[in-house]
């Protein structure tokens, strides 16, 4: 359940960005997580969700952009989606592959409601 | 609306504090091991055995990783080199930070070889860095072939697999080829050695292995 140590995290990192928007409400917060940076979205989800309760990110949601696992093949030179934990090419079968993506676990951007702690 | 482009890694705290804990350790000379695996597997086992081999030819620390008591830190410490236990109080796996707290209670000058026993879970310590230079990973003959299968980051991001308790073979339909297979499939670069905590079978080559990757540090 290392879920927990990441929603702190994006916690964190929201927070940081938000510092100089004048107490904005965060309506948003979209994530990119890769197949395989062995993350559960429905309990990152769930985690965030419970640590916001009676924050001031509170109603603020997360958006995950799943990335999947793309390896390029240093035999053939094809890129091919690989099935979860096997590292072979889907096209000849070879095991000298490099991952292009699907390790990815970054907050991507955050977007405000702007209607919220802008004076008017 | 709008929008504040952020672009940041998640975890780069975490990295950040790693990458720190690395250059400390590459500056001392010390070679520094994250060692995984689910519960039962035999960590501790194998580092008691690795320390007695170790023995007057290297000096070796430990910082054991649990969720609740110091057992394994005393276990360590009876055999008269210095282990700091980090208890997690819950938390499933180790992260840079903790280990960067423990690191002060160590002299590293003195130190050629330090193993980090990472909490028994063979997922999320996966996703941690430490700042250690190699991670082994130990899979026991009672766990089953398919743990690489199941478990495939802990077992790609790893330099050596340990099998162990080979000892218990004889009893159980395990099929050692399979295991193999499936962690090469996961992972063709991993170095994989036998062991027995039991025999003591596969322990000098373990520790060979470790003391031809001491100097790679510094």
């Amino acid at each position: 359940m290392h879920e927990m140590s990441v929603a702190q995290n994006i916690i964190e990192i929201v927070k940081e960005s938000i510092v100089h928007e004048g107490g904005a409400k965060v309506r948003t917060v979209r994530l990119k997580v890769g197949e395989f940076a062995g993350i559960v979205p429905e309990s990152l989800e769930f985690c965030f969700n419970s640590l916001i309760d009676g924050t001031s990110l509170q109603g603020a949601s997360l958006s995950i952009d799943y990335i999947p696992l793309l390896a390029r093949c240093n035999t053939c030179n094809t890129l091919s989606r690989l099935e979860y934990g096997f590292f072979v090419c889907r096209t000849c079968g070879s095991r000298d592959i490099r991952m292009v993506s699907g390790t990815e676990l970054q907050v991507v951007d955050i977007e405000l409601a702007d209607d919220m702690g802008i004076p008017s | 609306m709008s929008v504040i482009t952020i672009e940041r890694k998640l975890l780069e705290k975490n990295d950040e504090i790693a990458r720190r804990n690395r250059d400390l350790l590459a500056q001392h000379g010390v070679f520094a091991i994250n060692l995984l695996s689910s519960p039962g597997a035999g960590k501790t086992s194998l580092l008691e055995l690795t320390i007695e081999q170790m023995k007057g030819r290297l000096a070796m620390g430990v910082i054991e990783g649990d969720v609740q008591t110091d057992l394994d830190a005393a276990r360590i410490a009876a055999h008269d080199i210095p282990a700091v236990q980090i208890v997690t109080r819950g938390g499933c796996h180790l992260e840079a930070h903790l280990i960067e707290e423990a690191l002060r209670s160590f002299d590293l000058a003195t130190l050629d070889l330090l193993v980090i026993e990472n909490v028994g879970n063979l997922v999320c310590p996966a996703s941690f860095d430490l700042g250690e230079a190699v991670k082994v990973v130990i899979s026991s003959v009672t766990e089953g072939e398919d743990k690489p299968l199941k478990y495939p980051a802990v077992f790609r991001n790893a330099s050596a697999m340990i099998i162990n308790k080979i000892d218990l073979l004889p009893h159980l339909r395990f099929d050692l080829a399979v295991l193999r297979e499936n962690a090469l499939s996961v992972n063709p670069a991993l170095t994989i050695f036998e062991t027995s905590c039991i025999t003591r079978e596969g322990i000098a080559p373990w520790c060979d292995w470790i003391r031809s990757h001491l100097g790679s540090v510094r």
